[in-house]
């Protein structure tokens, strides 16, 4: 936005906002009529390329969702048609489980592309004004610091608010259908078959509390992905940002480490869910135990092997969410020294 | 009109739209049914019923494809060519729309004229299978079937009237449907450029939405039934067909289907009710909205409002409508 701001409009604008009583809850920084906020979200704007791919994003996401359960739904009944298999409950299973695994691909491909699309936009913000500059003449002004990088940030987020909408929109339908498979099974499949005391016994032993606990963790780690790994990217592309002395290292160097992330967390993801699956069987048989440790340990009872696995994934998607968060607050904080330094 | 105009293009586009669409139908059913099924295999006992088995199923599923990629392209089209109607001060909406309208019925002539081919394959497969390519045995059931069906005639009527009328009606329906569709969404467009991605995302989200609704409603509604049926496995089978149509005990998959036929038909009922009663309602959203936009755009001086929706001033309306929507 190369012509200006106008202070009266803008002042007028606040206090059009403030009136009706909109961003309340949200920080200064995060607002659009925060100076920095404002100057890069009119910025965004102007790359072209990256404006239709943003633009062309949500309806091919939408578009192939919509296709692609549709024809795995039309696919796996005439699997089960062909089969001359006419059970209601398998059928069901069947298109739930087929639709829960194709909306699992496509949420990592729209997540993946969201990622990158953030990186892209959040790694020429510091690098930029360094190379233009007019990093010296920002820090001039009376916004702190971590305000401007916050601003920048949330301008960010702000210009891709369509993607990551539509980003959690996928996940809402994973989601429901997940909810809609586990109680497909629950009803149909444990419940169905279990006695009349069996199911007091469920109900009142609280095993029934495990498998919430369970559910809510699932549904809270799917919905709040979306969030936590776009604030993520955000804050790879500014620490990339920081660190690179031109816009196009810092977009190859943010990039790069976007990769390095994914490879990582998925090795870590693969070893460790190996680890602790070797663990809980060692406990939960320890007739067969490999390890000594667990050879001389009573055997648990059903209850407790079910308790055990549901807090165990449980725990382990809280501690995944905890680890992201304190990634971003460990990048947040190395964006603060190094970009305090660049004033130097 | 000047030659290898805009305004030329699109009318032969137009004029050529249900030629193209029937010429290209030829082709692919030719291509399948004499060039990909043209030799039975070895192990066939009568060839000559084989293939005429072979080429209806296919001529069938073609037919099929095709009503589905153009239904879902007509409700992207139409959605899109709608979008720069969201102009002015909502005052010229309705006219606007009749001349776009136009402009894309034909679109929906070529996709109810792929209906009527698929329905006419349909039927005549439907009295082949029954009559020539069936046995002695397999004939006396369908006899016999139809013969108790009739004592649920209604229900029956009831189910082939509002599969036909939504079957035929349905390009019409979906045309009005996404334009008014279209329009609304266009009108949170912040750019001129941008309507037409805001009215096809409008439409894909509503197809996504129509999906997903299907799928959860599907399920749901399986568990709810399924549940009911039999609670628990040491629990007795309610057999809804046989409590609703006692006198269907020819076979028993021709009540559980025609049960399930009710159930559809009375969703479709819903779906087409949908689709005649929102159209109004979103184009008086549109028009409330576009006529808000103009009046804010006046009170802040049309200086500053990152908002705002381009061309919502009184000079944009009086600049001709051809000109806005083309």
């Amino acid at each position: 936005m190369a012509k200006g701001i106008d202070i009266t409009l803008l002042i007028e604008f606040n206090t059009m906002n403030e009136k009706a009583g909109r961003f309340k809850m949200v920080p200064r920084w995060a607002r659009p009529e925060h100076p920095i906020f404002w100057l890069e979200s009119w910025r965004q704007v102007r790359n072209r390329g990256l404006v239709a791919l943003q633009r062309a994003f949500v309806p091919v996401l939408f578009a192939v969702a919509s296709l692609a359960v549709l024809v795995v739904m039309l696919f796996s009944l005439l699997i089960v048609t062909s089969g001359g298999y006419y059970d209601l409950d398998s059928s069901l299973a069947l298109v739930l489980g087929f639709v829960i695994a194709v909306l699992f691909c496509i949420q990592i491909g729209a997540g993946g592309m969201a990622n990158i699309l953030t990186v892209l936009l959040a790694a020429p913000l510091i690098s930029g004004e360094v190379e233009l500059q007019s990093w010296q003449l920002l820090r001039t002004t009376m916004v702190s610091l971590p305000e401007i990088i916050l601003a920048k940030l949330s301008a960010v987020l702000h210009e891709l608010r369509l993607v990551l909408r539509s980003v959690v929109i996928i996940r809402v339908i994973s989601t429901v259908t997940i909810v809609l498979f586990f109680a497909h099974v629950m009803i149909r499949q444990t419940f169905y078959s279990m006695s009349a005391a069996d199911l007091r016994r469920f109900f009142f032993d609280g095993l029934g509390v495990a498998y919430i606990i369970l559910i809510a963790s699932i549904v809270s780690y799917n919905l709040s992905q979306p969030v936590i790994q776009a604030v993520l990217c955000g804050m790879l592309g500014m620490t990339a940002s920081a660190y690179a002395r031109t816009r196009a290292q810092a977009i190859s160097g943010g990039l790069g480490a976007r990769l390095f992330c994914w490879v990582s967390s998925t090795l870590l993801h693969f070893g460790l869910a190996y680890g602790l699956g070797y663990l809980f069987n060692n406990w939960s048989y320890p007739a067969y135990a490999q390890l000594d440790i667990f050879r001389n340990v009573p055997s648990p009872t059903e209850t407790q092997i079910a308790w055990a696995a549901c807090l165990t994934v449980s725990g382990y998607l809280l501690a995944s969410i905890i680890a992201q968060v304190g990634l971003i607050l460990i990048l947040t904080g190395l964006v603060f020294r190094r970009a305090r330094r660049l004033g130097d | 009109m000047r030659p290898g105009s805009l305004r030329r293009r699109r009318r032969l586009v137009r004029l050529g739209c249900l030629p193209m669409t029937c010429a290209l139908t030829v082709c692919l059913l030719l291509m399948v049914d004499l060039v990909v099924i043209s030799k039975a295999p070895p192990w066939v006992i009568n060839p000559r019923d084989y293939l005429l088995g072979q080429r209806i199923v296919s001529t069938l599923s073609v037919l099929a494809g095709l009503n589905l990629v153009s239904t879902w392209l007509l409700g992207l089209i139409s959605a899109a060519m709608a979008a720069p109607a969201a102009a002015g001060q909502g005052g010229l909406l309705h006219r606007r729309l009749t001349i776009l309208r136009r402009r894309t019925d034909m679109m929906a002539w070529a996709v109810f004229m792929l209906r009527l081919a698929f329905l006419i394959g349909f039927v005549v497969a439907v009295i082949l299978a029954s009559t020539y390519l069936t046995d002695a045995q397999s004939a006396r059931e369908i006899n016999n079937t139809i013969v108790a069906l009739r004592q649920y005639v209604v229900w029956v009527v009831f189910v082939l009237s509002v599969g036909l009328a939504h079957f035929l009606l349905g390009p019409f329906l979906r045309l009005r449907y996404s334009m008014a569709l279209g329009t609304l969404a266009a009108t949170w467009a912040r750019l001129r450029d941008g309507r037409i991605w805001r009215a096809i995302m409008a439409r894909t989200a509503a197809n996504l939405l129509g999906v997903v609704v299907l799928l959860w409603g599907g399920s749901l509604g399986a568990i709810i039934f399924a549940t009911i049926r039999r609670p628990f496995s040491r629990s007795a089978l309610i057999d809804f067909h046989r409590v609703f149509f006692p006198a269907l005990t020819v076979s028993w998959d021709v009540g559980r289907m025609l049960l399930f036929s009710i159930g559809v038909a009375l969703a479709l009922c819903l779906y087409m009710i949908g689709q005649l009663v929102l159209p109004p309602f979103y184009l008086r959203l549109a028009r409330r909205r576009l006529a808000h936009g103009s009046q804010g755009a006046k009170q802040s001086g049309r200086r500053w409002n990152p908002k705002q929706i381009e061309g919502t001033s009184s000079q944009s309306a009086s600049k001709g409508l051809a000109a806005d929507i083309s």
